[in-house]
């Protein structure tokens, strides 16, 4: 896992190291009326208050949503991967995810699933959806 | 319904009959056959294949025949519907009807007969029947009960019984129909307003060479929601370590129902407990609290009067807190508050938190009601009250806090938040409760006591319906 130092690195390859809120998936509504989505994640450092919310932090939405559900933060050891096979080498590694789940954009109702990667800071869009399809692979941000 | 229209074939041409084309045809005969010729009615044939009770008419009104009678209570102890139905028609008991209440809980009978004061008469509980419904829309699919109406059932896009020959005018008449198909969910869905709970577990497999061997399993389990139409009772639960979605793991939940939120508890004997504060419902006066137990792998659930949508909760001292949001303040009808002297004061009475006790499911205020007084005229105005606007809010997201820093102690964060009273919140607002059950706001704080809480900057721009989360590590 990267140190807090890293957390002022752009999206691509941070991690949230110590107390943050993170807040995911939601709209407003502008002064015109209009319906704005946010796709960028919007982050509080708790430790340091005083810097305000920012959304430079975590990498934006693949498909931004509202009225999504969102998990608490869910720690599993996965397998690591041969880099060059692909192969379990038997060890695994902790990683901690937020599941961003369902909710609703302009084309309607949706059933995909998207995990924030917390500790490598990428989102993963490989994940069955409601529906139990899976995306294609390879389609990562 | 989609309506297929078969080209007829003239002596001589090459025909193909196509699987779509001959389904056609067999729904058709189907249907032919459900109807006595003599008396235009459903065949014995069909209902043989129906749920028969004898039910006694409880009511000083008479209900007539294909009118509408509901069970009076609890056939057993399970709260379960479909298991009361079961124990009914095994049984073979009779049973007591009365007025129809609206809830998803009524057992539906429709009578076979005219059914006067305390006579006794057969009644159908599931499956084909004549039913008396009143045809507001002929592209009505299904027919719901009203409350309080023994006459007839309303015609609906959704409802318990589905209306199997579609409706030839407006107005009240016998159609057929079928009890128990009422609109389910698919089997997969995509939704929206519905939470998701982490939950893991252990259990032991054994190895091929013998050895036994403890496996995690991580679930995220997604109860509830709305769909397209209408809410659900599907239970989603995305396995982690497996990654596979099913919807049969954990059941589905006793009443449908969407945007509430749900919190893992304590069952009393150490196992875990998921409980689903009450939400929106799509029929009915009653707001359920639906709890899942893993150790017994079964749904229960306790009816409240309360809405509590667009509530976020939380987990405090072995309680399930319930913020106040979209449910709990309502604020749409301000209401006088007190006189003093010639000067009337309106305002609203708002409950910011109320408590679910996880081991019973019941709902409590946990705090006294709050008065929010508005202004001293009939045309009370409360959005222009700004303090008051980043208190009423809804559809934001509760963070539970519970820590100290600098002498200050926070319980809970209030993040986003849709308009209410035409306003969108950008406050992250702290609140705590203090010794005596008080309600503190912090930055509105009549006796600014700053030192029960601390400050959080707002956002820069309103989140609206948020999703958030603290991460820690």
């Amino acid at each position: 896992m990267l140190c807090r130092q890293d957390k002022h690195l752009k999206s691509g390859n941070i991690t949230l190291g110590g107390d943050w809120l993170v807040a995911i998936g939601v709209r407003y509504r502008n002064e015109d009326g209009q319906f704005i989505m946010h796709d960028k994640p919007w982050t509080l450092d708790l430790d340091n208050k005083d810097e305000g919310w920012r959304n430079d932090l975590l990498p934006p939405l693949k498909t931004p949503r509202y009225n999504a559900a969102l998990s608490e933060v869910v720690t599993t050891d996965d397998p690591i991967l041969d880099e060059e096979t692909g192969e379990p080498t038997g060890e695994t590694e902790e990683i901690e995810r937020v599941f961003l789940i369902g909710g609703r954009n302009e084309n309607g109702l949706l059933a995909s699933v998207e995990a924030l990667n917390l500790t490598k800071g990428v989102w993963e869009t490989d994940w069955p959806g409601l529906d139990g399809t899976v995306p294609p692979q390879g389609d990562q941000q | 319904m989609t309506k297929r229209k078969l080209t007829r074939a003239v002596s001589g041409q090459a025909m193909r009959l196509g699987l779509n084309d001959w389904n056609t045809v067999c729904d058709t005969v189907e249907r032919v056959n459900a109807v006595d010729e003599n008396t235009g009615l459903l065949s014995q044939n069909i209902l043989s294949t129906s749920g028969e009770i004898t039910v006694r008419n409880s009511l000083c009104q008479t209900v007539p025949s294909f009118g509408v009678l509901i069970a009076e209570k609890a056939l057993h102890e399970t709260m379960l519907q479909d298991e009361q139905l079961r124990f009914a028609l095994n049984a073979g008991i009779e049973i007591v009807g009365k007025q129809p209440s609206g809830s998803p809980d009524d057992i539906l009978c429709i009578v076979q007969e005219t059914a006067p004061h305390r006579k006794l008469v057969r009644g159908i509980v599931f499956g084909p029947t004549c039913v008396r419904v009143d045809v507001t829309k002929r592209t009505h699919l299904y027919a719901k009960v009203l409350p309080g109406v023994i006459d007839h059932l309303q015609s609906s896009d959704s409802g318990p019984v589905r209306l199997i020959v579609p409706a030839v005018r407006p107005g009240v008449q016998i159609c057929y129909g079928i009890i128990g198909l009422e609109k389910g969910d698919p089997v997969f869905h995509a939704k929206e307003l519905f939470p998701a709970v982490a939950y893991r577990r252990e259990r032991e497999e054994t190895q091929q060479n013998g050895s036994v061997k403890t496996v995690v399993e991580t679930f995220v389990v997604c109860p509830g929601g709305r769909g397209e139409e209408s809410s659900l009772k599907t239970v989603h639960v995305l396995n982690v370590e497996g990654r596979t979605m099913s919807t049969d793991l954990f059941g589905t939940l006793p009443v449908a129902m969407n945007n509430f939120d749900a919190v893992m508890a304590d069952n009393g004997y150490g196992q875990p407990l998921m409980v689903c504060s009450p939400g929106e419902v799509d029929e009915g006066i009653r707001y359920p609290v639906q709890r899942y137990d893993f150790e017994q792998e079964q749904w229960s659930k306790a009816d409240t009067n309360q809405s509590l949508a667009g509530c976020p909760a939380y987990l405090k001292d072995e309680k399930i807190i319930v913020a106040g949001g979209q449910s709990a303040y309502d604020v749409s009808n301000p209401v006088k508050l007190g006189i003093s002297g010639t000067t009337q004061f309106y305002g609203h009475h708002v409950t910011p938190f109320w408590s679910i006790d996880p081991i019973s499911g019941a709902l409590e205020t946990r705090t006294p009601r709050r008065q929010i007084t508005c202004g001293t005229t009939e045309q009370a105005e409360c959005h222009v009250v700004n303090q008051e606007k980043r208190f009423l809010k809804q559809n934001f997201k509760g963070i539970p806090f519970s820590r100290s820093s600098n002498g200050q102690s926070v319980e809970f964060l209030a993040v986003g938040g849709t308009e209410l009273l035409g306003y969108q919140s950008k406050a992250v607002v702290s609140y705590t409760v203090d010794s005596i059950g008080a309600y503190v706001d912090c930055e509105n704080n009549e006796n600014r006591i700053l030192n029960k809480c601390e400050l959080f900057p707002d956002t820069p721009l309103p989140l609206g319906e948020c999703c958030a989360v603290r991460t820690s590590t």
